[in-house]
């Protein structure tokens, strides 16, 4: 059977997708634990450098006619009390540099005096954080501006940073291991029901054409009621095959029973040779037709039954030996006596009516082909696992006809010209047995006749 | 024996009457499954042939009344339809055994002996003087000796002692005891006739004569 070309698989596909977007917030996440917690530790360092700031500018003081500052050193020490950082500052008065580092570059617009301004820039090839406020301070009679800067290095701002980062990058990467855990989970659990129902449409029997019984999840019904319709057509479909065929066979043998009736009433009126001689070749075509016509149905049928057996325990020496007592009348005809040797017990699992129209195949060719006064073997016993129906007849053989060949549809051995026959016994039996996973051996046996064997798992 | 053949088809009724007749039976013929009924309803026969497809029904509803009237005549079917699953549907229903059309005369005659041993009403025995023919035993007895016969050489033995003196040519023998699908040669009917001969050699009352170019008989010794 051809087998679809898979296009990937849900499960894979959802997870992969869950997985990416877990990703993709875990990463996310990170990115703004980072950010606030620089955040927030920045505004903490911009804060005590403003409190120094204003510290300083508490202490500008009018003197003598000049501005002069008294640095509180207190509060520069504590800026430095966090870290290693190296602390600088710069008073400018009236656009003058009062005190400190001159290189301290200032802001690039005067603050108002009410808010302090914050701003990063280099100093001696080291970045600083500065924070920059002005003043009003009265002098001689006026008010004059006075800016006061307060920067420190970065270094444990940058420390705190990092670790910061630290601290994000493994709550991201955690939320992400523990987001793809729970999400193959999950994806497990939800796809569990289709599962389940593939699982149990696998299980069923080759026969099993009755619609779904599992309760199926909302997506799946669609798809479910599908199944259930298509398998209702089929079924209905192999009965009116089987009817038809069943119909077929009586419309084909009603002219054929007329026919032959005539023939032989015919052929019992005449003594002449050449008549009695034709008639008979005519009745044996009648006959032939007839058979050809029973196992092209026989065939058919078979076949169709593959699609619905129905099993049972069945015992296979029990079922030889009615099959041997049908055709007993008709073999003593021609004085051909049946030797059986029946083990009793020995069973297979198998359908009926496939495993009677096999054995009638095999020993109705048994029958045909044994020459008047002659014996059939049967036997039907247990082999190891296996249960064995074995036929042997003492006729004229297969005359080098290979198994092979026989078992091919309307292929005849060379030398039964002279029988009636249709070609499809064999085909039919190697069907069934292989519908039951077993299989049939043809063979010559030992001096004349042909040895058959059906061969059958045992139940 | 008396035979009871409901078959509708006209003609192939008068060939399965006619070939039945020539075996020394009787055979009454209904067409249609009301005259069955009249006729079966006196239970006097010893077989009845069935066809199981009748105009005015299925042959089945006539096994039932005949099993549920509980009697005993074995009932033959016959039919068109050849699946096994329906053939064992017929067994089921009552039919003691059952012969698909195109009917073979042969196969007919030998299923209707099979069965009606099987019941018990098997061949009567045929006396003829010193020689019983006993078909159920495939025996003939002469005296108190019993010598044993195939199928068919009992046939022949039967064909000609039923009707003594009656003279059968090669064919006709051949067409009662090998059916008409046997290209049985007259070498082998004369050498089938020569067994007989030999097996009934012991009779005082009988014997097989060779009526030349028309055929043979059976004819009765004086005793003495």
């Amino acid at each position: 059977m051809r087998k679809l070309a898979a296009t990937g698989s849900i499960g894979r596909r959802l997870l992969i997708e869950l997985v990416a977007i877990a990703a993709v917030l875990s990463v996310l996440l990170y990115v703004a634990v980072k950010a606030s917690s620089s955040q927030a530790a920045e505004s903490t360092h911009d804060g005590l450098l403003a409190a120094s700031a204003e510290a300083i500018a508490e202490r500008l003081a009018a003197d003598e006619g000049n501005l002069v500052v008294d640095i509180p050193y207190g509060a520069l020490a504590m800026l430095g009390a966090v870290s290693d950082d190296s602390v600088f500052y710069r008073v400018i008065a009236d656009g003058e540099t009062l005190t400190g580092y001159h290189e301290l570059l200032g802001p690039t617009q005067r603050p108002n005096p009410a808010e302090t301004i914050f701003y990063t820039t280099e100093l001696d090839g080291q970045s600083v954080r500065v924070a920059a406020l002005s003043r009003r301070v009265a002098l001689a009679g006026r008010t004059v501006p006075a800016e006061v800067l307060v920067a420190q290095t970065r270094y444990g701002q940058q420390a705190i940073v990092s670790s910061a980062a630290e601290r994000a990058a493994l709550i991201g990467v955690g939320s992400f291991a523990l987001a793809g855990v729970l999400c193959a989970i999950a994806v497990r659990r939800a796809l569990a029901p289709l599962r389940r129902v593939a699982s149990s449409v696998e299980r069923r029997g080759p026969a099993d054409l009755r619609p779904l019984r599992e309760p199926l999840p909302h997506e799946l019904e669609p798809l479910g009621n599908a199944l259930d319709r298509f398998m209702a057509r089929l079924d209905a479909a192999l009965e009116r095959t089987e009817t038809l065929i069943a119909e077929t066979a009586h419309h084909v043998r009603t002219p054929l029973a007329v026919l032959r009736t005539r023939a032989e009433t015919a052929l019992r009126r005449t003594e002449d040779v050449e008549m009695r001689s034709t008639l008979r070749d005519l009745v044996r075509a009648v006959d032939a037709s007839s058979r050809s016509a029973d196992q092209l149905l026989e065939h058919a049928m078979v076949g169709h039954r593959s699609e619905r057996m129905s099993l049972e325990r069945l015992d296979m020496g029990r079922l030889t030996d009615e099959v041997v007592e049908r055709y007993r009348p008709v073999a003593e005809l021609r004085d051909v006596v049946f030797d059986c040797e029946i083990e009793p017990g020995v069973e297979v699992t198998g359908d009926r009516v496939q495993l009677e129209t096999a054995l009638r195949n095999l020993i109705d060719n048994a029958v045909k082909y044994s020459p008047a006064e002659t014996h059939i073997d049967v036997s039907a016993s247990r082999r190891h696992d296996e249960v064995v129906v074995h036929i042997r007849d003492r006729g004229r053989g297969l005359d080098g006809a290979e198994q092979q060949t026989l078992t091919e549809r309307y292929k005849r051995g060379s030398n039964v010209e002279d029988v009636v026959g249709s070609g499809l016994g064999l085909a039919i039996v190697e069907q069934v047995a292989s519908a039951h996973d077993g299989h049939i051996s043809v063979v010559p046996a030992d001096d004349c006749g042909t040895r058959v064997e059906l061969c059958l798992p045992a139940a | 024996m008396r035979f009871l053949l409901i078959e509708d088809n006209a003609e192939l009724a008068g060939s399965v009457i006619e070939r039945l007749s020539l075996d020394g039976h009787a055979v009454d013929h209904a067409s249609s499954l009301a005259e069955a009924d009249v006729c079966a309803v006196r239970d006097a026969y010893d077989l009845i042939l069935l066809d199981i497809h009748l105009p005015d029904g299925d042959g089945r509803h006539f096994l039932a009344r005949q099993r549920s009237a509980a009697l005993q005549t074995p009932v033959i079917v016959l039919t068109a339809r050849s699946a096994v699953s329906d053939r064992v549907s017929l067994l089921d229903a009552g039919a003691d055994d059952y012969i698909t059309k195109p009917v073979d005369f042969a196969e007919l005659g030998a299923r209707c002996r099979a069965v009606l041993r099987r019941h018990g009403r098997g061949g009567d025995t045929l006396t003829l003087g010193d020689l019983v023919l006993d078909p159920d035993r495939a025996a003939v007895r002469i005296g108190s000796e019993s010598i044993a016969l195939r199928n068919r050489e009992l046939r022949v033995l039967q064909v000609l002692a039923r009707t003594p003196d009656r003279v059968f040519s090669k064919a006709q023998l051949h067409d009662l005891v090998f059916g008409v699908l046997e290209a049985v040669s007259d070498n082998a009917i004369e050498v089938y006739v020569g067994r007989v001969r030999k097996a009934i050699a012991a009779s005082r009352y009988v014997r097989i004569e060779t009526v030349r170019g028309v055929g043979y008989r059976l004819v009765r010794l004086d005793a003495g």
